[in-house]
């Protein structure tokens, strides 16, 4: 196969696919529906866990947890999860912009995380959970 | 002499039509499976990027075999009966490259990617490595050149065999009749193999015939009651392309670099199945599901 057919048909072929994804609105956003939802994920993944406290992000879709062993964290990733425990220099920076938290991971597969907690006290409150992991 | 077509490059278009058949069938006639548009976004993107370092590495295999060829005890000739003998045989070496890929973290570091996205549709059978060769599992072939099949035919098998592994990617197609799923790869096997659930970890490596799995015990069938879930045991949480490529070579790279360890944890850290650790601060398959039966034994 012509090497300029190939390239033009994997262009227009991820182009397309990815487009009729988009426009059929296939993807779905996951969100907890409370914090007894997201501790169930947090244990499904790490069954050692334990938890002492949960923090739920505003819009559900993401969560930070006090851990006896540390900290953790989750969040919705397209419609799946991306769920961390954090130990001691897994947490890289902690940033609070506007109303978010923004979490850098000492993590090359999962760089960083944003949750939404609007009342500055929660947000406060999850910052010194994720303290613990710096 | 007896061409042999690059099989991978003239399916191009046949994944895309089934793509687009299988994304209509989802959202139209309730067919199984789901996509996300960023993670098959990210999954094209690795396919192409594969298509693209296949053409500027495909040298270096060839040009091993070819030379190697010049060393071959037979030469088997290029007729049918050898071209399926050929087949079944590089199919047995898909299957050992395939079982280091899981359980040698080096190999793992290239094939992980494969593994990354939580779904699991015809657009994950496309996320495929850009670092194979620095694996060295081409060596896996050396046996057959050197046994008489020629490079062209070896390479042509291998195409066949990742064409076939296209279409086994879906969640569309439930179970086959029994005698197919009883001799080939299917959906069902397939996914199993994809499960991050601890009974369906590092099983299933089969590329065409299943009959591997069975012969080597390695074959865990699909549970009606135990769904599978898609994607590694420690999800990444990125879609870029780089980070879903290299993310365990960097992984790697900074455990073997560590201050504090001895010289055969370095080579632990390279060679050992994944989650190996010096400390034991992280859990290799074995030990998940070793974990999982201890739990289920206390729950019983």
């Amino acid at each position: 196969m012509p090497l300029q057919l190939l390239g033009a048909l994997v262009i227009f072929g991820i182009g397309g696919v990815v487009l009729l994804v988009h426009f059929l609105r296939l993807s779905k956003r996951r969100a907890f529906a409370d914090e007894s939802a997201a501790r169930a994920a947090l244990a499904h993944d790490y069954p050692d866990a334990e938890i002492a406290a949960v923090l739920l992000a505003d819009d559900g879709r993401g969560a930070v947890f006090s851990t006896a062993g540390g900290a953790a964290v989750t969040t919705s990733f397209g419609d799946g999860w991306f769920i961390r425990a954090l130990g001691p220099g897994d947490v890289r920076r902690l940033r609070e912009r506007g109303a978010r938290l923004h979490v850098s991971l000492d993590d090359f597969g999962a760089p960083s995380i944003s949750l939404p907690f609007a009342d500055p006290a929660r947000r406060a409150a999850a910052k010194a959970m994720l303290e613990t992991a710096q | 002499m007896m061409e042999f077509p690059d099989v991978v490059q003239l399916a191009v278009p046949l994944f895309i039509v089934a793509l687009l058949a299988e994304i209509v069938a989802i959202r139209f006639f309730r067919a199984g499976g789901a996509y996300e548009t960023r993670d098959t976004l990210a999954s094209l993107v690795m396919g192409a990027g594969n298509v693209i370092v296949g053409i500027a590495l495909g040298f270096v295999a060839y040009g091993f075999f070819t030379w190697l060829w010049e060393y071959r005890l037979f030469d088997l000739g290029t007729t049918w009966p050898i071209i399926l003998l050929c087949f079944i045989l590089d199919d047995l070496r898909y299957y050992w490259v395939h079982r280091f890929g899981h359980r040698i973290r080096w190999v793992w570091a290239s094939h992980v990617n494969h593994h990354s996205s939580q779904h699991y549709n015809l657009s994950t059978a496309l996320r495929q490595t850009w670092t194979y060769d620095l694996t060295f599992m081409m060596a896996v072939r050396v046996p057959l050149i050197l046994a008489g099949f020629s490079p062209e035919m070896v390479i042509f098998c291998g195409g066949l065999n990742l064409v076939y592994q296209f279409w086994i990617h879906t969640e569309a197609i439930g179970k086959m009749p029994r005698w197919f799923e009883a001799v080939m790869n299917t959906p069902s096997h397939h996914r199993v193999h994809h499960g991050r659930n601890a009974r369906y970890l590092d099983a299933n490596y089969a590329g065409t015939l299943i009959i591997w799995d069975k012969l080597f015990s390695t074959f865990v069938p699909e549970q009606a009651e135990e769904k599978v879930e898609y994607g590694l045991v420690r999800n990444l949480g990125t879609f870029n392309p780089i980070r879903v490529a290299f993310h365990e070579w960097v992984g790697i790279a900074r455990d073997v670099f560590r201050r504090d360890i001895t010289w055969s944890d370095r080579f632990m850290y390279m060679f050992a199945p994944p989650g190996w650790s010096h400390d034991g601060s992280r859990r290799t398959s074995d030990q998940i599901k070793a974990d999982e039966a201890a739990r289920a034994g206390e729950t019983s």
